[in-house]
């Protein structure tokens, strides 16, 4: 696994991949506990289940935001390391960097317009 | 081995340093084998988990505008919301949920193994292989609750 373009942040880079997989992990297994023990039949339901607060915060979206942002962290490491395995043809392999990162972080804004008008 | 170049080496460091360069850089190009047959390599219960899980991670990439579109739609208005749901009923949707349920869940424990690794836990050739056979079938039998769960 050799990144040509982030070598130089190999540690760092490393450890953001871990630790946003414990991010989704800790995401995953509690949304989904908490998602399995609530009634959702309807829109309303679902959208006051989105909504729905702790001590005045919209914890749900916040724990979303926290998730979508490790995973598009985590995919963009991902994918780089799999993009420079498997393409050696320079140029492609550049272009396919680059599409890849401009879709992440147009994913970014997004969920985050997403999010903010839920 | 000995490279001869028309051009007179310098000796010092630097010039020692280009020369093992070339040498290496050499080898490399000349020593390759050209045709692997890859089909008389078997493929370990490890191997065969690691590969799932890079395969399953770029599956993975490619549906996440699918489920931002999802969030969106639902959580705009009641007609969004009925929308996803109706999208949802169709069996091929089903079918391409169940095998996107399927990679997250490998990716999601094939990714834990690979944490333990990390903190050196089970390193060991019998552990890999038993945890391995563990990844796949605990992901195998969580796939098909989420199937039941679906249909």
């Amino acid at each position: 696994m050799v990144n040509t373009q982030t070598n130089r942040h190999g540690h760092s880079l490393w450890l953001i991949q871990r630790f946003s997989a414990v991010v989704m992990v800790v995401y995953s297994l509690t949304v989904i506990l908490i998602y399995l023990n609530t009634p959702i039949h309807t829109y309303t339901d679902w959208k006051a289940f989105f909504n729905s607060t702790l001590f005045g915060m919209a914890w749900l979206k916040i724990l979303t935001l926290l998730f979508l942002l490790g995973l598009f962290l985590h995919a963009w490491i991902g994918v780089s390391d799999v993009i420079s395995d498997y393409i050696s043809h320079l140029k492609l392999r550049f272009t396919l960097q680059k599409m890849m990162e401009l879709a992440l972080c147009g994913y970014t804004c997004w969920s985050i317009w997403v999010l903010w008008n839920a | 081995m000995r490279i001869s170049s028309g051009k007179p080496q310098p000796n010092n460091k630097q010039g020692n340093a280009n020369k093992s360069g070339n040498l290496r850089r050499k080898a490399v190009v000349n020593d390759r084998p050209k045709n692997l047959k890859l089909t008389t390599i078997g493929l370990p219960l490890p191997a065969l988990i690691s590969i799932l899980h890079r395969a399953s991670g770029v599956i993975l990439f490619l549906v996440i505008p699918c489920f931002i579109w999802a969030l969106q739609m639902s959580l705009t208005s009641d007609e969004g919301y009925q929308t996803v749901q109706n999208v949802m009923q169709c069996w091929l949707v089903k079918l391409m949920l169940l095998g996107i349920a399927w990679a997250y869940i490998h990716h999601f424990l094939a990714g834990l193994r690979h944490l333990a690794h990390d903190a050196h836990w089970w390193e060991g050739l019998a552990q890999a292989r038993s945890t391995s056979k563990l990844v796949l079938t605990l992901s195998f039998v969580l796939t098909i609750i989420v199937g039941v769960k679906l249909w």
